[in-house]
């Protein structure tokens, strides 16, 4: 069924009873030609693209818990390309123009809201650090500009001056297409629009082994049963590396865990993404008022999804300091992502030495605003068994030739 | 906040300390590329593998590397990562500034040793 103003009236006239589910609940197939590991937005895209773009008939996406339960659910929802690596800022430059039109094409509201990223400058590090990644985002066509510290107070006024500041606000970065996206409303569009192109969305369903026949990929075991299959993408984020030892191979990634906080609702104070990369904080307010607060990874490996006190004593110590009139402001929720890092903060996107297993992972604390391409980049990937132009810097296989792709305009690294 | 039981100065808040990830075989004893035969640069060639085998024993890899490139990048690059019993190296920056061996469960938090042992 279509989303249209006609069916929101029809709908609202038969007082909203008959709104069918929104994608199939299936049961898992013997059989599958593609077999997607991980129901969140990378993997539920990866199944759209690949029933929609590249015919595949029979495609199973595998979630152990609930469909965008995993990072997805549990994000910033902030998109943007004001990367530093030529490759990242051109992978989610593309990514912003697929963002843009994505509520049409994929017949959902996604409340893709532009309302740009603007960046606090405090040290003089991080102002060289801007103005290199000005230059480079010039180049390549992306949107990107430097204010002064006159201009970053007249667009954010509630931020703090005064003379005794510690870390006075040297001057700004603007990028005006970033912005936010409603995180959950991204997984049931591409599940809705995945499932409505015959794609099995199985839920409840993890998966405890992989078969192997003579060096290529010849199924998965899992909670529901065995279930064969001749390609198999690993789409699981922080559980990448447990799922890739199942086949016997090892990544460069840890998986850390990403906090985030929810203050209460707020009267509308805030209208664009506001980060302090020096303080590694940032917040946006979202259109229920309350404020989304982030910061960096907590700094050892974990998978409990739950942050340490530390990182969140500093996070709120940092956006206190710099919005005094936030300081007593109650934070109603706080919770954290299994986010998988890899070692040069840059994402991989990429086949393994295992035939017909590929893998999507690395994306560290940008895996959200990377969502369109990587599943699209992960799909041809599974379609064609090489990488489109967007992914192809993020093949595995530039550690071992000794070329990777160092980042600093992350969230998930301190530099 | 996690409580280090560091052997010399007793349980300490883990902001005290460095942890530089889990144990590793050390780089130094990996044999150099290009000692024994040329080390190819990272192609797009894709080439069979064992995947029992893993990446380290195999002749070639998926970039078409040698085995002593494939080592290097397996010291230096690859983790285990585990979803459960982690062995972290720890550094007592704050404190004694030795050298632990950690052994904790990454779902869990919880702390099963720590030693002051060589890696």
């Amino acid at each position: 069924m279509r989303h249209h103003v006609f069916q929101l009236i029809r709908q609202a006239w038969r007082g909203h009873r008959d709104w069918p589910r929104a994608w199939r609940r299936a049961e898992p197939a013997p059989r599958y030609d593609a077999v997607i590991v991980g129901g969140g937005g990378h993997g539920l895209a990866c199944a759209w693209h690949l029933a929609r773009d590249h015919g595949l008939r029979r495609i199973a996406v595998l979630e152990k818990g609930w469909i965008g339960g995993g990072n997805t659910g549990r994000n910033t929802t902030v998109i943007r390309s004001n990367y530093l690596r030529e490759p990242s800022i051109r992978f989610q430059d593309e990514s912003l123009r697929l963002w843009s039109t994505l509520s049409q094409d994929l017949n959902f509201n996604l409340m893709v809201s532009p309302r740009g990223q603007l960046e606090v400058i405090q040290t003089w590090g991080k102002l060289r650090d801007a103005r290199r990644r000005l230059h480079l985002m010039r180049l390549l066509g992306a949107d990107y500009e430097l204010l002064d510290a006159d201009e970053v107070y007249r667009r954010a006024p509630m931020l703090r001056r005064d003379a005794a500041m510690r870390l006075p606000v040297l001057a700004g970065a603007w990028q005006g297409r970033a912005g936010t996206v409603r995180h959950d409303a991204v997984v049931w569009a591409y599940a809705r629009a995945a499932s409505a192109l015959g794609v099995d969305i199985i839920e409840g369903c993890e998966v405890t082994g992989i078969d192997l026949r003579a060096g290529a990929v010849g199924g998965v075991r899992t909670s529901r049963g065995p279930i064969a299959c001749d390609a198999l993408a690993l789409a699981a984020s922080g559980h990448t590396s447990h799922l890739a030892a199942m086949a016997g191979l090892r990544l460069p990634i840890e998986t850390l865990n990403l906090q985030a906080f929810v203050s209460e609702p707020l009267k509308p104070m805030l209208d664009t993404v506001l980060t302090f990369p020096a303080l590694l904080a940032y917040l946006s307010q979202s259109d229920k008022g309350e404020l989304v607060i982030g910061g960096g990874a907590d700094p050892q490996t974990s998978y409990a999804q739950r942050g340490n006190h530390a990182v969140l004593e500093d996070v709120a110590a940092a956006v206190v300091h710099m919005i005094p009139l936030l300081a007593r402001v109650k934070l109603l929720r706080q919770w954290a992502g299994a986010i998988d890092v890899s070692l040069d903060t840059s994402p991989i996107v990429s086949d393994t030495p295992v035939r017909g297993l590929f893998v999507s992972a690395g994306w560290g604390s940008g895996g959200f605003k990377s969502i369109p391409v990587g599943g699209r980049s992960l799909a041809h990937w599974v379609a064609h068994g090489r990488a489109d132009r967007w992914s192809e810097p993020f093949r595995l296989a530039r550690f071992e030739g000794g070329r990777p792709w160092f980042e600093t305009a992350s969230a998930s690294n301190r530099f | 906040m996690l409580l280090i039981p560091c052997p010399w100065c007793g349980p300490r808040p883990d902001s005290e300390f460095l942890c530089t990830g889990e144990a590793r075989a050390p780089l130094c004893d990996a044999p150099w590329p290009g000692a024994g035969s040329p080390s190819v640069d990272a192609t797009d060639a894709v080439t069979e593998t064992s995947a029992d085998a893993g990446t380290e024993a195999a002749a070639e890899t998926v970039t078409g590397a040698t085995t002593e490139a494939a080592t290097w990048a397996d010291r230096l690059w690859h983790r285990d990562n585990p979803r459960g019993l982690v062995r972290e190296r720890w550094w007592h920056a704050h404190g004694c500034r030795l050298w632990l061996t950690v052994e904790r469960d990454t779902t869990t938090h919880v702390i099963h040793s720590a030693r002051g042992e060589p890696a």
